[in-house]
């Protein structure tokens, strides 16, 4: 028996939940489908600062655009940039309309008076929900779905996309709580399942459900994929202990406004480091660990002592403390850590992956049917995201998407499901359970993330993206063979892995292939043997397309900055 | 070497208790998590639990420890501790318990702002408590830790429902009379034990003296 559904939204953080409460709203039947509970993801983990552009006096969306475009360094989709920078500024209220409340002044107004700097902006834009951060964003996500006509299904992994007439016509779903596969006939898909980071765990602050499903999935349709080269890096992630390591310490601003950042053998490698980027700081730590510069942890040491010697300093500490931030550090690395008496071993993080399903203005992809917003879409930051902009990007473009899949679901029939296909993947699931195997999913992917770190860590080279390459093909090789599954069906963790593992090899590959041929350094991307920006040859995106031979990579020229 | 129990559970089956050994790391710093995650890749891969972010913040990991409910994420492993599902949840799997039914109360009781829809931010004027509530990342150790929860009192949440409805309460925008809606789970029928810990530092306490006379 197959569901039917007008649209289905895949990914419960705020992309997927804003595309799927905004269809319902227009009278599609719709359905949101999770690996985890509602209100997950990257969002709930955030810390909750969202860009509303225009809060500052003098500040305008064309402000705002050439931020963004320059922040791109000439990657950045002029069209998206051009959606976001006249929209974002309703991002507060579609957030506030679904419950959410923002931190206000003594007037009670989101104003000035309440919007922060963040790096790469030319005014104040960021608004927040301190002390609650992503959490009170997730509980606002529940709760307006809970109020609207959509139907829920948590704890459900989407393996499959279904193309019939050259556009969608279902999903392929498990719910991983009984372990039974079926399959919703749809015309219409939104897959806002996040980025990536979880392929170089335990190097990264991401959430563990993302493993790219979105962009795995939607490749595998045959929508295409863009900019997998640029990944962002956080520069200040833990490095010890073990269970610890790529956790979130701070953006550069934490080492406001004396800290400094120093090798292992205590010589400068960087002061004013707060004045600096994601991408200007994690540059200058990635060619000082490739330079053997890094401490035994793999770090370099971010000194704050300087701040205790000076008022605004103390007062800095104190804001950060009261505020919970610098709880992390009292239990992994200390009281004097905590209290900013001893340096912080420190190293790069992922955190963002810029690059994703390549969409139109209207969150369209290039597949008919299937639509994209939020992390798992690419184009909009280019070749590096300002920070908050990824917060009003899963408002904006999760309400776009879900008014375009709804109008495309009203105004196109949905073909039939190709009855060997649908057959099909059920029966591949069943398999699943009991395989006899040499490896488990979760020792290939770990396989999988310890090479992405080696090959696509903040710092690249032609040799060691090449080897990377190599073990990847290796790794494909064995999750060809069957792999060591356990038999019991409820609640298979195994079987979710082997899911993941597919989708991870493939966007891997892409993404390493990407990198590989990108031979320059521009934006998040940056090569040991290319140091330099290379506009003559290299002013263009990479885009990755099914052909007749296989996946294949294209340049498409970029709008430049 | 370590040794630790985990409660494990399936269908069909009565739970037993099942032991794992691990080494030691050097130094401090493995957690509940970091073990769990160690013993599925290196030993048991048919243990089933959750996890999210790894430093306290999606509440995904929720489990007790030694009989009292906390994030694995951010406790300590010690030799012979015993980890077990949060109580009074339905259990799918060993430590995985079933999150879905919270919708149930979010739409029996209307857990949410009624529709309202501006076109740009309005004035508000909350009670600052109301962002310490919102803190609350729903890891529900809270009903673990309630024994007025955990005596199956039938349409009663425990402190989850009354930091939900207290949030309702101070947000300006909500139009539903939640005080008389709370009057229906008798806040004045908390047995005062305190035992609403919460993980994430949100005042359930306060949360449900909001509904008292």
């Amino acid at each position: 028996m197959q569901k039917y559904y007008d649209v289905v939204c895949v990914g419960g953080g705020g992309a997927g939940v804003t595309a799927a409460i905004t269809a319902s709203a227009l009278g599609a039947k719709v359905a949101l489908l999770s690996k985890e509970p509602v209100g997950g993801g990257d969002t709930k983990i955030s810390f909750g600062a969202m860009a509303y552009p225009g809060v500052s006096p003098g500040d305008s969306p064309e402000k705002f655009y050439c931020d963004l475009i320059k922040s791109g360094e000439g990657l950045a989709d002029k069209e998206l940039v051009k959606t976001m920078a006249e929209r974002g500024r309703r991002a507060v209220s579609i957030a506030e309309n679904q419950g959410l409340l923002f931190w206000r002044d003594s007037e009670g107004l989101i104003s000035q008076k309440v919007a922060g700097f963040t790096g790469g902006h030319t005014f104040p834009r960021t608004v927040s929900t301190l002390p609650g951060g992503g959490v009170a964003y997730s509980n606002a996500l529940r709760a307006a779905t809970a109020r609207s006509n959509v139907e829920v299904y948590e704890d459900t992994v989407v393996y499959r996309i279904y193309t019939a007439e050259g556009r969608v016509c279902g999903v392929a779903c498990l719910d991983l709580a009984s372990g039974e596969s079926f399959v919703i006939r749809c015309p219409a898909v939104v897959l806002a399942g996040g980025g990536g980071g979880w392929l170089f765990y335990p190097h990264t602050d991401n959430n563990r459900g993302q493993c790219a499903d979105s962009l795995a999935l939607a490749f595998a349709a045959g929508a295409e994929l863009v900019d997998l080269e640029q990944v962002q890096f956080i520069p200040f992630g833990l490095t010890h202990p073990g269970s610890m390591v790529g956790v979130f310490l701070g953006e550069p601003n934490i080492a406001a406004p004396g800290g400094i950042l120093l090798n292992a053998a205590g010589d400068l490698l960087l002061r004013d480091l707060h004045r600096l980027n994601r991408a200007e700081v994690t540059r200058t730590m990635a060619l000082a660990l490739s330079r053997g510069e890094g401490s035994k942890y793999g770090g370099l040491l971010l000194d704050l002592s300087p701040n205790l010697k000076s008022e605004e300093g103390r007062s800095l500490w104190k804001f950060r403390a009261d505020r919970g931030q610098l709880d992390v550090l009292r239990w992994t690395y200390g009281e004097k850590a905590f209290r900013w008496e001893e340096p912080l071993d420190v190293a790069p993080t992922v955190h963002y992956l810029m690059g994703g399903i390549k969409v139109d203005a209207r969150g369209q992809s290039s597949l008919p049917g299937l639509f994209a917003a939020g992390q798992a879409a690419g184009g909009l930051h280019g070749g590096n995201r300002l920070g908050s902009v990824s917060l009003a990007e899963i408002y904006i473009f999760g309400e776009i998407a879900g008014q375009t899949a709804c109008r495309w679901a009203q105004k196109e029939a949905c073909p039939e499901l190709p009855a060997d296909q649908a057959g099909g993947a059920g029966a591949r699931i069943k398999k699943m359970y009991g395989m006899n195997g040499k490896f488990s999913p979760a020792q290939l992917t770990a396989q999988l993330q310890e090479l992405m770190w080696q090959a696509m860590g903040p710092a690249r080279e032609a040799q060691t993206l090449s080897r990377g390459y190599g073990k990847l093909l290796e790794i494909a090789r064995l999750a060809g063979d069957p792999m060591e599954i356990p038999q019991q069906q409820v609640y298979n963790l195994s079987v979710l892995e082997a899911l993941e593992l597919e989708g991870m090899i493939a966007v891997a590959g892409m993404m390493i292939q990407s990198a590989l041929a990108r031979e320059e350094t521009r934006g998040a991307h940056l090569r040991l043997d290319y140091p330099r920006r290379d506009d003559q040859n290299w002013q263009c995106r990479l885009v990755w397309r099914q052909t007749p031979d296989g996946p294949a990579m294209f340049r498409e020229e970029a709008g430049g900055c | 070497m370590l040794k630790i129990h985990v409660l494990r559970s399936r269908p069909g089956l009565d739970p037993f208790w099942q032991e794992y050994q691990l080494p030691a790391e050097d130094g401090e710093g493995q957690t509940v998590l970091s073990a769990l995650i160690d013993i599925r890749r290196k030993q048991d891969e048919t243990l089933a639990f959750r996890y999210g972010c790894r430093y306290q913040r999606c509440g995904l990991c929720a489990v007790e420890v030694n009989g009292r409910p906390r994030l694995a994420c951010r406790y300590k492993l010690e030799d012979g501790q015993k980890i077990a599902p949060l109580s009074g949840l339905p259990v799918v799997k060993d430590l995985v318990v079933d999150r879905r039914i919270l919708w149930t109360a979010y739409r029996q009781y209307g857990l949410f702002v009624v529709e309202h829809i501006t076109d740009r931010p309005p004035e508000i004027r909350v009670d600052p408590i109301y962002h310490q509530l919102a803190r609350c990342s729903e890891c529900l150790a809270c009903l673990a830790a309630c024994p007025r929860y955990q005596s199956r009192e039938p349409g009663f949440w425990g402190p989850w429902l009354f930091v939900r409805l207290a949030m309702l309460k101070l947000d300006p925008r909500d139009t539903i009379d939640r005080m008389e809606q709370a009057s229906r789970f008798r806040p004045d029928g908390c047995r005062g034990c305190r035992g609403c810990f919460c993980p994430s530092g949100v005042p359930a306490g306060k949360a449900l003296q909001l509904f008292l006379p």
